[in-house]
This record gives C-alpha cells, structure tokens and sequence, in this order.
C-alpha cells in the first residue's frame, strides 16, 4: 500500500514537472520527516554522494568531448572513414556508423556523439540521395553508441550505484557495441542495395586517403590512449577522462588549430550545464534510495518480484516492457536512478550477473533515447539535421528493431558480454 | 532580483571552470606521477573539494534558465495557464526541499567548524569547507526559486525548456 502510495506521489511530481532531481530528493526527505527518521541524512547524503573521485570522470569526459565537438573533428572523422568505405553498397551510411563508433571510443554521451557526426552526416546523405527518414533514423540510433561503447557516462553513473568496478562495465560494454555496430553496417548495406535509390561515390584514390587519414590520427590516436590506458591499468578512469580532456585541448588547441575562445567558452559551458543537471540527479536519486530502503520498499518489491517471478529470463522480460513503457517520457539516465536501486535486491534473489544486468539496461535506455515522443537523441538530430519530428520518428523503428534484437542476442548469448571482464 | 540572476549564472560559470581546473590538476598528478614519480598530495583532494562546490552551487542557475532534466510530455500539451500553474507547483516544491536542505544541512557544517574536525587526509582541511555547499548552494537555489515564482506568478514569459543531458 505505501509502495503504491509512494509511486503515485513519484510520478505525479515527475509529470507536473518539477526537476527530475528535485522529485527524487524532495521525495526522499519528505519520506524522511513522514517516517520520523532524520532528515540531516538528505543533506549528508547529498554530499557524500559528490564525494567521490569516479564520478569526477562524468565533467572530465563531457569536457572532452564536448571539446572535440566544437574543434570540428567530427568533419575530419568522418572524411577519413568516408575515403575507405564510402565506395561500399551504402557506403556513406557505413561511414556514418564506423565514425560513430570511433567518436563513441572518446565520448560517453550518446547526445555528444549525435551532434557530432550528425553535423556533417546528415547533409553529406541526403545530397546522395538517402531518404531523410532513413538518414535521421541511422543518427539517432548512432549516436546512442556513445553510451555502449566506453567511456559511458551511464556506466559511470551505474558502477557508482550499484558499486560494481567501472573498469569491469567498460570491457563489458565492447562486445555488444561492436555487435550493435556490426548490425547497423549490415541493416545500411540491405537497405541501400535493395531500395536501390541511393546514388554510389566512387573509390577514392590512395592520395585522398592518406590526407583525410592525417587529419583525423590524432583524435584516434587519443581515443586509443584513453581506451587503452584503462584497459592496461595505466590509470584509473577518473584519471583517463584527465587525460583525454588535456588530450583534447591539445589536438585541438595545437594540433589542429580548430578550436576557437568561443568554441572552448561554449564547450565549458555545455560540460558544466549537462554535468550539473546529471550529478543533481544522482544527488537526489541517492536521498531517495536512502528513504525508500528505511522505508523497506526493495525488500518489499524484490518479495513481489521473488514469489511472483520464478525464472531471471521472465523478471529480464518484465524489466525490458516497464523501461519501454517509462522511456515514453523519461530521459535515460533518471529511469536507471529510479529503477536499478529498487531491482538491485532481486538481482542477487534471481541469480543475474550485475555487469551483465548494466549493459542490458544501457541498450534498453538507449532504446528510450530514441522512441518517440520524448528521446533526446531525436530531439537533437531534429535540430540538427533541420528534421521535422514526424520524418525522425518514422526513420527510427528500423534501429529500434535491430537494438531490441541485439538486448535478445546478449539475453541468449551472455558471453558476449561477459566474456570480455572475466577473462581479460 | 537581476542581482541575484547574476550571482547564480556567475558562480555557474566559475563551477564551469572548475570542471575545467580539476581536468588540469588531475592530468598534472597523473603526469607528476609516472615521469616525475612524485605524485601530488594536493591534486585530489582539491579536485574533490572544487567538485562538491561546482556541482551544487550552479543549481540555481539552471533553475532560473530551465534548464533541469525534467518530463515536459505532460506540461507541454497544456496551454500557457496550464504551464504557469505546473511551475508554481513546481517551484514551492524546489523551495520546500531547498529550505529543508538548508534547515537540517547547516548545523552539520557549523558544528564541524565549532569543534574544528578535519579530514585527517593529507591535506587535513577543516570538514566544512566541504559540507558549507549544500546548504551554502541550497540557499541560493531557494531565494533563486522565490524569484521565479515571483516572475512566473506575475506573468513574466516563461523560460524556454531545452534538454541539455544524456
């Protein structure tokens, strides 16, 4: 009865509009005073959420990418992938997927990895010929790369809750994103050669390669340290998302000569505006876990989950169908705040892997991150790409199949995920 | 009132930069570290300390732009009375929290300075020097809301919402 209570007052407050990391700590103190505990706790709780040297990576890597972004290597990128696949059946759509990819291996925000390559993708298709619905879909599914493959800011947010090894969800985040980008290349590849509608670009010679590939080392060489100094413990993330900001001022700044004192004042900006609405967040999602679990609530749900839900494939099912239905109107990261304290007692009832559970729920919110009517990847290629929301909606069902397929394959396969932070 | 809207969008911009700073400090002890073996004791406790300031005091500044995560599908079906209404709602329950905040978080930080208690880390800074930002931010961000509830009730246009996160 209070559990039911306590939802209704959760999504009232969330639909009247109040911030979503005001609901969650208001919430949670006013569950406090109610239920005669102290509420110093929302304060200290508060804080000693902020006091912690991983999350500290969550700027850092927004910095860096948003640094990136307004250097303008999503150009330089997406150039070079362009002069090696571009010839392929669906070559410019390929290109789109691969530069993703490799901008993702630098950004851990999926709306980050959108904007960039959305930029110089979106306009580059459609004078080929793709049709708009199709071109809006692929970067909208694209950009949702930046959170699957490391570094991811969701991953980050997701180790510090549930206190599993940020270094563990980075490995296993490779497989699937590598499938993920496997499956948009093979998806763009059909759909080119059967539709038959898109005009093909001829193979460029060695001399185009090798200039667009000059360009475009530096920021793969940086993303291969800052990927590869985690993996081979040189540092810890907090200390890679340091070094890869400096990094990116230095390519930039030096390197490439294209950042400007206003794209840096606009890229600190951004950093700090969507740093500060995400750790707020997190902020408030920790005063609530807190009053909710004196509260009894977990315990109570996971009771629910237990005698109701005997196998870990049904309560998976259940948890995918309430995240399709809650990414209708809410944005990623507050959904996993709200929901993965409240299931995390069942995971270790049901027996499923923690890792495993944090990449299923990364490509599920990601499925969020692009359904219509709210997704904020489609609110960014609307914008981008000068979209109606109509025309992106209608091109994003394909991706959304083709990533609920691949939450399938790791459900069946679960090596694919884990194969990776147990062995390496 | 445009006072206080310049104190919280400057010390947003100043939590900016101290992203910013702590991406320095922190690559400096990484290289201080392995080409210097001798790392820093000051760079990570600064850095946590500039972290706890940056995130909570720019709260009010994204308060007064609209610029919160927050889940607009129902409030941007309704008219322009219907949005006001929503964000008063909206507003006295930021401000009952931010009171509260600062109600029950202060004398944390005033009783760690009456008894002098310290980190005992390296750097052995006084305890309230970190615990000062909730309260010292929740303060701003409460006079912040009164200002908007002021504005929104005297029917100043609304604050355009615009999604900046992941």
């Amino acid at each position: 009865m209070e559990t039911v209570l306590i939802l209704l007052a959760l999504f009232g407050l969330l639909l009247t509009g109040v911030p979503v990391a005001f609901v969650l700590a208001g919430l949670g103190l006013a569950l406090l005073l109610i239920g005669g505990f102290s509420p110093m706790m929302a304060a200290s709780g508060m804080l000693s959420t902020m006091d912690s040297f991983v999350l500290i990576a969550v700027p850092l890597f927004l910095l860096m990418s948003n640094v990136m972004l307004k250097g303008g290597v999503g150009r330089d990128l997406f150039a070079a992938v362009q002069a090696w696949v571009g010839h392929w059946p669906g070559g410019l759509a390929v290109a789109t997927v691969v530069s993703c990819a490799i901008f993702a291996a630098i950004s851990g925000s999926s709306v980050a990895t959108a904007a960039t390559i959305g930029t110089v993708a979106i306009p580059e298709m459609v004078n080929r010929g793709y049709p708009r619905h199709f071109v809006f879909g692929l970067l909208a599914a694209g950009g949702t790369l930046g959170i699957l493959i490391p570094p991811s800011i969701i991953l980050i947010v997701y180790g510090v809750i549930t206190e599993e090894s940020v270094l563990a969800l980075f490995e296993a985040g490779v497989g699937p994103g590598l499938l993920l980008v496997a499956f948009f290349i093979l998806y763009s590849m059909a759909y080119a050669h059967f539709t038959g509608i898109v005009q093909d670009t001829e193979k460029a010679d060695w001399q185009t390669r090798r200039s667009t590939g000059l360009r475009a080392l530096p920021t793969v060489v940086l993303a291969g340290v800052v990927i590869s100094g985690i993996y081979q413990g040189w540092f810890t993330p907090t200390e890679a998302s340091a070094i890869g900001f400096v990094g990116a001022l230095f390519v930039t700044l030096v390197v490439l000569r294209s950042l400007s004192w206003q794209g840096l004042k606009e890229a600190v900006r951004d950093s700090m505006k969507t740093t500060v609405a995400i750790l707020l967040i997190v902020a408030g999602a920790k005063v609530f876990a807190r009053a909710i679990a004196l509260w009894r609530i977990p315990q109570d749900i996971s009771e629910l989950i237990s005698t109701n839900i005997e196998s870990a494939g049904l309560f998976v099912l259940v948890v995918a169908l309430v995240l399709l239905i809650m990414g209708l109107f809410m944005e990623a990261l507050s959904m996993m705040l709200i929901m993965v304290p409240v299931l995390a007692g069942a995971l270790v009832v049901l027996g499923i892997d923690p890792i495993w559970f944090g990449i299923f729920f990364v490509i599920m919110v990601e499925c969020a991150l692009i359904t219509p009517p709210v997704g904020l990847n489609l609110y960014v290629i609307q914008a981008v790409g000068k979209a109606k929301m109509g025309e992106v909606a209608k091109g994003v069902w394909p991706f959304l199949a083709i990533m609920l397929f691949t939450v399938l394959v790791i459900t069946l396969f679960k090596d694919i995920v884990l194969w990776l932070p147990y062995n390496l | 009132m445009r006072i206080i809207d310049r104190l919280s969008d400057l010390v947003a911009t100043l939590a900016g930069w101290a992203f910013f700073a702590i991406g320095l400090m922190l690559a400096y002890e990484v290289g201080a570290r392995y080409f210097f073996n001798a790392p820093t004791i000051w760079a990570e406790e600064l850095s946590r300390l500039a972290f706890v300031w940056a995130t909570f005091i720019a709260a009010a500044s994204l308060l007064h732009h609209d610029k919160h995560i927050r889940v607009t599908v129902v409030t941007d079906r309704l008219g322009e009375g219907g949005q006001r209404v929503a964000r008063v709602l909206a507003l006295l329950f930021v401000l009952f929290l931010a009171v509260t905040v600062v109600w029950y978080g202060t004398p944390i930080a005033i009783n760690s300075l009456e008894r002098g208690r310290t980190t005992g880390t390296m750097m052995d800074l006084p305890n309230w020097w970190a615990q000062a930002a909730v309260p010292l931010s929740f303060l701003l961000l409460a006079v912040q809301a009164v200002l908007e509830l002021i504005r929104t009730l005297s029917g100043a246009p609304l604050p355009s919402h615009e999604e900046v996160a992941d």
